[in-house]
């Protein structure tokens, strides 16, 4: 039996084996996080782990036990984060299957890199694909919400 | 400074389960399920729209999505264990309907009844838009509720990029209906002529005394009207919302991971399956290991299924509690197949079998002039061949389906492009009348074409009736990629006949592939008209002699439409083709591509060539097309018309060693009447990302009668590091609308082939590029 922390709340999960994704989809019922390849190779189901994010369908249950993880659902409390902001001002999804990883994704990096070149955001987001072809959006979301952060940031 | 509200700051609370009533939900879709309807409200009922101090609807932002959602699918949202979607009893809202597509709330919300499914593509919104916009809403008080399949909303076959352009006329009726029954009961009640009130924001408005009554004070009245069926339209410059900027109404969702794909859904008692199939047509099943099986933890059970048609193939199906384990015991079963003793199809053969047909002289789809004459006449003949193989869609959703099967009824969940399809398909297979079949929609995490076929669908029918109980079968990456209805393998020979002048007397082709066709008639061998006027026998080139062939072959795979259909392989043939042709005789290719479209002139299939020279002479002026640029860079050009939308394309591409850098794409484009400009830029990027992918990397090849590659190692597409800059320019026109959903795609192997051809010289005449050594 895994204890798993997800968004601030506890989940047991039997199986030590399952990936992440599943548990987090099927167990504790979240389904923001997606299913897309099953092989970390399109990133739809990117969460964080003890904030670094990671692809949770090839992540075991089992590494996850007494960190901290993070899905879409949680990365803030009234979908406000920065990205989520600037996703919707800059008209980001098309279909929006990949967009919780492509935030999940971007959030981790704008931890990392508060403003991130166009360099550092291809570099950054190129594990997360988008079959609907909204990578020039993402850019500049991403610099967007890199922009609305440093305004946050400041007195 | 930005106003919140544009930000996406408006609060939000937890997406809520709403009981509809019975008889509430019945009178709006018709049809004969029972029990709880819940519907999801992702932004509450209880607030406020936001204000928009200065956001009239004179600005861009005027029309940010205050619209709500519903869905029926609702249901999908609700479980126990969730931590952040809370279930939660909730006053009901009584809906009035007006007609099909409106009904307005209690709350003064007025619902858009969407029939089609939206799969990024946008319909939700613009659908919506046509509707709100003729009846005189106000764009945050509508809420798009989805339609399950049923034939009272008409075709909701979610293809052909059709849906705006069948739509047009009959959604914005929809609306003026209803405005309509809103005025006249308004006249009753305030006791004036019809004419003194108009309709806007939600409100019917008579001017002279200052009086207005909102739409949800007139509905009930209302509703007792009789439906006007000839209702009149506004006038162009009267629209408030069609051609103006609007914010997907799915997009606050989808931020929070709230958005509901056919994967999201769980209804009560539902158990999970994942499908080991037969890796050929045909395969039988040999022998597995059921106890292997089922002696994974939540394993529950292990089905055989049969093929069903011309759509599934035999499988072992595994049922579990959760997807994992469902999983985990599949991979468990080490099947083994009896692949028949019918020769199965190895991709070199196919090839060379089709290499050898587009040799034959085919059969004539089109012919004018005398080619004959002109091929004994030519002083010249360029002969040349295309060629691009089999490619799978690989929505990033991959294939997904609930059943729930009982003795006299079936229900379905599922993100489907063609719901009425999947009903009669579903009562075929069960033996249940359409009526006995309940098809909701989700949204679709892309589309492309795949999720028009029913196998997903069909096989989950199957494994719910075998257990009973309701059931989610999703499909892994590899069954997407190896259980696929490909863009068939393909490949055109052309010839033109040139004088002595260099110029062209003749064209003449010959396109093989196979057909779709066979999905509806087994025995279909040969491609259907439909197929050759994709891009083939509506060729709109004023040469004096013309002849275009076509040979079906047949194919070991299946065979299905892929964003564009035959429109992404006669276009990479032709548009290169007259590239070739102005480099020999050494012109600036989108003159001699003007030249040879000539005068205005009639094309087979309703195509004006004064569209299409405008839209190529708009993206000559966008600023790259002629521009200098350095040894090893070169710019491309091709032009398309699909789905009545006419499309140019300038492609920037820079070539070292082998390496490929594709650093910006001007597009122009002509979908005659703009509903959602923004959605069209959008759909522009998403077709060229496609066609890129495509042209770059994509490539299905079969061995032994399977698939070989699985998944986005082998069948690699568009990274985000790849992305060229992208700008489009829309063409201004009062023509009604067409489509937009496919039509960007087909330039773009040409355009970038052109291109590497004015940097390198070297004529790519086979796709993928991968294939060829770039990368």
């Amino acid at each position: 039996m895994v204890t798993l922390k997800v968004n601030q709340q506890t989940f047991e999960v039997a199986d030590a084996e399952m990936p992440l994704l599943w548990a987090i989809r099927d167990i504790v019922g979240l389904k923001g996080t997606k299913f897309g390849c099953g092989a970390a190779q399109c990133g739809a189901c990117t969460v964080h782990i003890d904030g670094n994010a990671v692809r949770s369908c090839i992540t075991p249950v089992s590494s996850a036990a007494g960190k901290s993880v993070t899905t879409i659902e949680g990365l803030s409390k009234e979908g406000d984060h920065p990205l989520q902001r600037a996703w919707v001002e800059l008209n980001v999804p098309q279909c929006g299957y990949c967009q919780a990883g492509q935030i999940m994704n971007a959030a981790a990096l704008l931890a990392k890199k508060p403003r991130p070149s166009d360099a550092d955001i291809d570099e950054g987001m190129r594990g997360n694909l988008c079959r609907c072809g909204t990578y020039q959006r993402i850019r500049k979301a991403i610099a967007r919400a890199a922009e609305l952060g440093a305004e946050e940031s400041q007195p | 400074m930005i106003p919140d509200e544009l930000l996406g700051r408006r609060p939000r609370k937890s997406a809520r389960i709403r009981n509809l009533s019975r008889r509430e939900f019945l009178k709006h879709v018709g049809i004969a399920g029972g029990g709880l309807v819940l519907g999801l409200n992702a932004c509450g009922d209880d607030e406020a729209p936001p204000t928009q101090p200065d956001a009239g609807p004179d600005t861009s932002t005027g029309m940010d999505a205050g619209a709500r959602i519903m869905t029926d699918a609702g249901k999908s949202t609700k479980s126990k264990r969730d931590a952040s979607m809370r279930v939660e009893p909730e006053k009901a809202i009584d809906f009035t309907e007006l007609d099909t597509f409106v009904s307005i709330g209690s709350d003064g919300s007025v619902r858009v009844t969407v029939h089609r499914s939206e799969m990024g593509q946008g319909v939700r919104t613009s659908l919506a838009m046509l509707v709100a916009d003729e009846l005189g809403a106000k764009w945050d008080d509508v809420t798009v509720t989805q339609a399950v399949g049923d034939m009272r909303y008409g075709d909701q076959n979610t293809d052909g990029s059709s849906t705006i352009s069948l739509n047009w006329e009959p959604l914005r009726k929809a609306g003026a209906a209803a405005r309509e029954m809103l005025l006249r009961a308004a006249a009753d009640k305030l006791d004036v002529d019809v004419a003194e009130l108009r309709a806007e924001d939600s409100a019917i408005v008579h001017a002279a005394s200052g009086r207005s009554l909102r739409f949800g004070e007139l509905a009930e009245a209302a509703s007792k009207l009789e439906v006007p069926s000839e209702p009149k339209l506004k006038a162009a410059g009267d629209r408030k919302l069609i051609g103006r900027e609007a914010r997907g109404v799915d997009f606050r969702d989808i931020v929070v991971g709230k958005a509901v794909f056919g994967i999201d859904v769980e209804v009560p008692d539902m158990l999970h399956a994942s499908l080991e199939r037969s890796p050929t047509l045909g395969g039988k099943i040999e022998r597995f290991d059921r106890d292997a099986a089922l002696a994974v933890s939540g394993v529950r059970d292990v089905i055989e299924l049969q093929p069903n048609g011309a759509h599934t193939n035999a499988a072992v199906a595994v049922v579990a509690e959760n997807t994992w384990a469902a999983m985990k015991g599949r991979m468990l079963l080490g099947v083994t197949w009896d692949r028949g003793t019918q020769p199965l199809e190895q991709t070199a053969e196919h090839r060379a079998m089709i290499a050898d047909s587009a040799m034959a002289a085919g059969k004539v789809a089109l012919e004018a002039g005398d080619m004959d004459r002109a091929m004994s006449d030519a002083a010249r003949v360029i002969d040349v061949q295309y060629s691009s193989p089999y490619l799978a869609h690989s929505p990033l959703e991959p294939l997904v389906a609930v059943a729930d099967v009982r003795e006299d009824r079936a229900e379905i969940w599922a993100p489907t492009q063609n719901p009425m399809g999947i009903r009669n398909q579903v009562a075929m297979q069960l033996k249940l009348s359409v009526d006995q079949v309940t098809v909701h929609v989700t949204l679709l995490g892309g589309g492309f074409g795949r999720k028009s076929q029913p196998d997903f669908v069909l096989e989950a029918v199957a494994v719910s009736k075998a257990v009973g109980k309701p059931v989610k079968v999703t499909w892994t990456r590899e069954d997407e990629v190896r259980h696929g209805y490909y863009r068939p393998e393909n490949r055109q020979r052309l010839r033109a006949t040139l004088d002595d002048q260099g110029a062209i007397t003749g064209i003449t082709g010959n396109s093989v592939f196979s057909t779709f066709a066979k999905l509806f008639n087994p025995a279909a061998i040969d491609p259907i008209a439909g197929e050759l006027a994709m891009g083939w026998t509506n060729v709109p080139f004023k040469v004096p002699n013309l002849r275009l062939a076509s040979v079906g072959v047949p194919s070991g795979v299946r065979i299905g439409w892929w964003r564009s259909v035959c429109n992404t392989f006669h276009a990479f043939a032709l548009s290169s083709f007259v590239d070739e042709l102005a480099a020999e005789n050494k012109k600036n290719p989108i003159e001699y591509y003007k030249a040879l479209v000539g005068e205005p002139h009639e094309v087979k299939g309703g195509y004006d060539t004064k569209r299409l020279l405008a839209v190529v002479d708009k993206v000559a002026g966008m600023g790259l097309w002629g521009k200098d640029v350095p040894e090893g860079e070169g710019i491309g050009f091709a032009a398309h018309m699909s789905f009545s939308s006419y499309v140019a394309c300038v492609m920037h591409v820079v070539v070292s060693d082998k390496k490929l850098t594709i650093k910006q794409v001007d597009y122009a484009i002509d979908c005659g009447t703009v509903v959602n400009p923004d959605g069209v830029r959008a759909q522009c990027e998403g077709g060229l990302v496609y066609g890129l992918s495509a042209a770059l990397y994509g490539q299905i090849t079969v061995k032994d009668g399977a698939v070989e590659q699985g998944n986005f190692d082998d069948y690699p597409v568009l990274r985000i590091d790849k992305m060229p800059v992208v700008n489009v320019e829309l063409i201004e026109s009062t023509e009604d609308p067409s489509g937009i959903g496919e039509p960007p795609t087909p330039v773009v192997a040409p355009a970038l082939t052109n291109a590497i051809f004015a940097a390198t010289g070297k004529r790519i005449r086979d796709l993928p590029l991968s294939a060829q050594g770039f990368m």
